[in-house]
């Protein structure tokens, strides 16, 4: 039979570390130790469910590729408990709720494991859980059965390392293939044998038990799964120009973020090596105070980077409880240790046809702007406006793109016209700036410039470039049949275009916590 | 049957009965896209140089220990 039983949430750290020092065998102290930390980053008005047996696939993987192969007993079971809104609870589970109404009251779950080290096994949290949930993120869907009802969660994936069989590489390079696998269609989850199995055929030396893995080896799972991946690194010394300078490396850190793709960000100490997944940024709507706008424009500079606004970023790190905000300067700070932690290095795992990267994007754009603005012919059309401006870089696909133009309402239809019906690749860099004086939740954007993210060759990157007054645009793929195809560039007067802020990357209250 | 024809094309010819469209020449077109290139070249460069010396930096930095 199974053991199946509703708790409050102040049993989450009475009752769960019994039940689990009985089922595992691991001291109640340094359960509650490890549950605390997730029961106080949780809303009180919770009821929590809890099930054992059961099977979480990732330590089940483990077990039968490393635990299972010693002497003392492992159980190859885990405990699970969900969480739901207080609405729902043993009176009414049973009850014929609507499953819309019903899928409102799953808030994730957690999952326990038998290894003393880190008992945290595989989790799935949406943020409305959370008491802090101030920020946008990456967020994908999974389908999962609890007591006999079905229910879609959208979250991101967590685990802790057992510090066995996955320690933090494996972890952060297991959760983002859960992300990646639950979201799109092209990739699929990747358990920790298979990571042992993939970096065998490079690796000098056994794979259990781990020791970590250098950043190459995380790059290299990547690839080899079908990633077209990226990897930036920073002299934080500044001594060499050869290298990626420290703030270049912010800005290029936050475009991916900007982007909706999670990165494998490596931290570096005196003594140790650290890697998280980075999943997002703080919400814009908590630093827009006019003591904050003021300190953001106190340089005569009249031009910012979107990364000088937010240090705030979102980690998941396998240390500490899921949705994790670090201070962009000082990210991790080990307490029992003293050590600081430092970014040294990300990962970025593009889609495979994604040839342009953010550095030659952002390079780029400054070109496209200086070249327009300096040509006879298109000098009349200017970019950056008179006072401060934010520029902000992101990738997107241009089916979202198109869609985001399409149902912008203070875009007019001749303008969605000419975008829609433009042929356009995959994916896109776009370039935005942003009236800096007007900076609100809803940002307005003077100028959009759209390049090919799949060009990787010298011409042939300029979709289009906007000012809300005029539009040139790249007319080889748009159906004009008049012209010969040799004329390339066309510039359109529209009246005055009004654009806001492109926001459908990272996920937040905007779009309800869902994917 | 009537032709069918893309609604940007007539979007097009409308706007331009308007004097709403500047095409550009050829030679305009390719006098843009060449600055570009130019442009672009050094961007590449200066990237892939980039991309090498920080690959060699951060494999230098984790020679005694790995991420764990």
């Amino acid at each position: 039979m199974l053991f199946t039983q509703f708790i409050s949430k102040s049993e989450l750290t009475s009752l769960v570390p019994e039940f689990t020092e009985a089922i595992f065998g691991i001291d109640r102290e340094r359960v509650t130790e490890q549950l605390k930390p997730i029961a106080d980053i949780l809303i009180d008005n919770i009821v929590c469910f809890i099930e054992y047996p059961y099977v979480d696939k990732f330590h089940r993987d483990s077990y039968y590729s490393f635990f299972s192969k010693k002497h003392n007993h492992y159980d190859k079971n885990s405990i699970r408990i969900s969480f739901f809104n207080e609405e729902l609870d043993v009176k009414n589970y049973f009850s014929n709720i609507k499953n819309n109404v019903i899928e409102d009251y799953f808030l994730g779950f957690i999952s326990l494991r038998p290894t003393t080290y880190r008992i945290i096994g595989h989790s799935f949290i949406n943020p409305r859980a959370l008491k802090n949930n101030n920020f946008v993120c990456c967020l994908s869907s999974k389908k999962v059965l609890i007591n006999g009802r079905q229910f879609t969660i959208h979250g991101f994936p967590y685990c802790s390392q057992d510090n066995e069989s996955i320690s933090c590489s494996e972890a952060a390079i297991i959760n983002l293939f859960d992300y990646f696998g639950n979201k799109y269609s092209e990739y699929s989850t990747i358990l920790p044998s298979q990571v042992a199995k993939v970096l065998s055929k490079q690796s000098y030396q056994r794979q259990l038990p781990t020791n970590g893995l250098p950043t190459e080896n995380i790059s290299y799972v990547l690839k080899k799964m079908g990633f077209g991946t990226v990897v930036y690194s920073c002299d934080d010394t500044n001594r060499s120009s050869d290298v990626f300078k420290t703030n270049e490396f912010k800005e290029l850190m936050y475009i991916y973020i900007e982007s909706g793709i999670p990165i494998i960000a490596t931290l570096s100490s005196v003594k140790s090596h650290h890697a998280v997944i980075i999943i997002g940024r703080k919400d814009i709507k908590d630093d827009l105070s006019y003591k904050k706008k003021k300190s953001i424009f106190k340089s005569s500079n009249k031009e910012y980077i979107f990364s000088s606004i937010f240090k705030d970023l979102l980690v998941m790190d396998d240390n500490h409880p899921p949705y994790k905000m670090i201070d962009y300067d000082k990210p991790i700070f080990n307490s029992k240790t003293k050590e600081l932690y430092q970014f040294k290095s990300f990962i970025v795992p593009l889609y495979s046809k994604v040839h342009l990267d953010a550095f030659q994007f952002k390079k780029f754009f400054y070109t496209i702007i200086e070249n327009f603005e300096t040509d006879p012919e298109t000098k009349h059309v200017k970019f950056r406006g008179e006072k401060n401006s934010i520029y902000r870089f992101f990738l997107a696909s241009s089916r979202s793109y198109k869609n985001y133009i399409v149902t912008s309402l203070s875009i007019s239809d001749e303008f969605k016209a000419i975008i829609v019906d433009k042929s356009m690749p995959k994916f896109i860099w776009i370039g935005e700036i942003i009236n800096g004086d007007m900076i609100s939740v809803e940002q307005k954007v003077e100028s959009i410039i759209a390049v090919d993210a799949t060009e990787s060759g010298l011409t042939g990157h300029l979709i289009f470039a906007t000012n809300s007054r005029h539009l040139i645009i790249n007319n080889t793929h748009l159906s004009d049949e008049e012209e010969s195809p040799n004329k390339k560039y066309q510039i359109f007067d529209f009246g005055n275009e009004i654009f806001y802020t492109f926001a459908s990357n990272l996920k937040g209250v905007h779009t309800q916590w869902k994917n | 049957m009537e032709k069918l024809v893309s609604r940007a094309s007539l979007l097009i010819k409308s706007m331009k009965e308007e004097g709403k469209v500047k095409t550009l020449t050829f030679h305009q077109s390719a006098s843009i896209d060449h600055k570009l290139a130019t442009g672009l070249k050094k961007i590449k460069t200066e990237f892939e140089t980039k991309e090498k010396n920080s690959r060699a930096y951060v494999a230098q930095v984790e020679l005694t220990c790995f991420n764990r």
